[in-house]
């Protein structure tokens, strides 16, 4: 039997998907995305769900099915009230700027142990979710916003290596006024590392690192003194020009199942 | 005849659905690219057009709802299908070192693509993932599919 040649079907196919690409960017296949998401995004929940709670989940199996739909849906409402509640207590930012979103999925590299590498949340651009929008979960920073499509965002976390952003320091040691500024990126897991700091700047073990802040005018990128993490070590060599520092987010990412999306700063 | 046909649908069957099981893993829970391991498995046992097919679909769907550009993974996918079709004829592919250290280069550098960390255990696990599946799924099918075609 002659050998097939795939040749045809291999271009065929690689210049749809390239089609497919460029009308993607062009927004042009918005609506049939739209609808996949919603149709996938319940799903996607459930296995986040799955993955973010084992330890309850053995529990829960030792007790009878319908007492633990109920006391799971008793626990998640409480979980919601208790976030939304300690949201709204925190001043910065304000509460009216935030809008609540739930994880629907958070991949990681061992689902449930290690941090994930970026979110999904279940707000969109029909929520006024933009490219760039801050996440927060109380006064800490989460991430980004990367993605957006029609229900869904994807949201990059502080910690990722491809988040990088300026910083300060605020000195929880007794030195008031002293805060060093310098350049925040991720590392991976709940890594971070404070970098381009000034020799001439404190930087001291335990002391937060919080943003700088670069709000712009269509009420993206972060807002000022958001926490990004405590710093556990510092490296400082005096024949470097600059000193750096390495934190470590106070957050758990991958426990996370409602964050906020910071829509408007005023 | 009848029956090795039979055995030919009964892998694909299997195979599809480890795929839509890789495929839905690796949006919700975990950033192991497993779908690359499974096209490298679909390509080395089955060398028919419609793995060409699968691999766009897939790529579509999993750019969907991951919210990537969509198109990317397509290209990706089906530029490795074929680099795997024409190392057929120069190599045997059907091999577990072939599988093996095909799927952690492909997972490799879809890896870097995607801009996540851990790579080289990441692309590690894949190979394994992907050797372990050759052994017990192809292995067995494999005469079977060579026959029916």
């Amino acid at each position: 039997m002659p050998k097939k040649s795939f040749l045809p079907t291999f271009l065929i196919l690689l210049f749809l998907s390239i089609l497919f690409f460029f009308l993607g960017r062009a927004g042009f296949l918005s609506i049939p995305a739209t609808l996949l998401t919603k149709i996938a995004s319940p799903l996607e929940r459930v296995a986040f769900g799955l993955s973010s709670s084992k330890t309850e989940d053995n529990k829960i199996v030792a007790e009878n099915k319908a007492l633990v739909k109920k006391l799971a849906d008793t626990q998640k409402l409480a979980a919601e009230n208790s976030a939304l509640r300690d949201q709204f207590e925190t001043s910065i930012p304000k509460s009216h700027n935030l809008l609540p979103a739930n994880v629907v999925s958070a991949p990681s590299f061992v689902p449930g142990v290690s941090s994930p590498e970026y979110l999904t949340i279940d707000k969109g651009s029909s929520d006024g979710v933009k490219v760039g929008s801050a996440i927060i979960f109380k006064d800490n920073l989460v991430g980004k916003v990367t993605q957006v499509a029609d229900s869904l965002s994807r949201v990059t976390i502080v910690s990722n290596s491809s988040s990088t952003f300026p910083a300060r320091t605020i000195s929880v040691k007794g030195e008031t006024g002293a805060s060093a500024l310098g350049i925040v990126r991720g590392l991976g897991g709940q890594e971070l590392i404070l970098d381009n700091v000034l020799l001439s700047d404190t930087l001291q073990e335990g002391d937060y690192v919080v943003t700088k802040g670069d709000l712009q005018v269509d009420s993206t990128g972060f807002p000022p003194s958001l926490i990004v993490g405590k710093i556990v070590s510092v490296e400082k060599k005096a024949s470097d020009i600059f000193q750096r520092a390495k934190a470590r987010s106070l957050l758990d990412y991958s426990r996370l199942t409602t964050v906020f999306v910071v829509l408007e700063t005023q | 005849m009848r029956e090795k046909i039979l055995g030919q649908e009964k892998a694909v069957w299997v195979f599809m659905l480890i795929l839509v099981l890789a495929l839905f893993l690796e949006v919700s829970s975990t950033t192991l690219p497993l779908i690359i391991g499974v096209f490298v498995l679909l390509a080395v046992t089955f060398r028919r057009g419609w793995v060409f097919i699968a691999a766009f679909v897939s790529g579509l769907i999993f750019d969907i709802l991951t919210l990537r550009t969509i198109g990317t993974t397509s290209v990706f996918l089906i530029i490795l299908i074929f680099l795997i079709f024409l190392y057929e004829n120069k190599f045997e592919t059907e091999t577990i070192p072939f599988v093996f250290i095909s799927s952690f280069l492909a997972s490799f550098i879809f890896l870097i693509v995607l801009g996540f960390s851990n790579l080289l255990l990441q692309a590690f696990l894949v190979s394994i993932f992907a050797s372990v599946l050759f052994q017990l799924l192809s292995a067995p099918w494999r005469d079977k599919i060579r026959q029916s075609s």
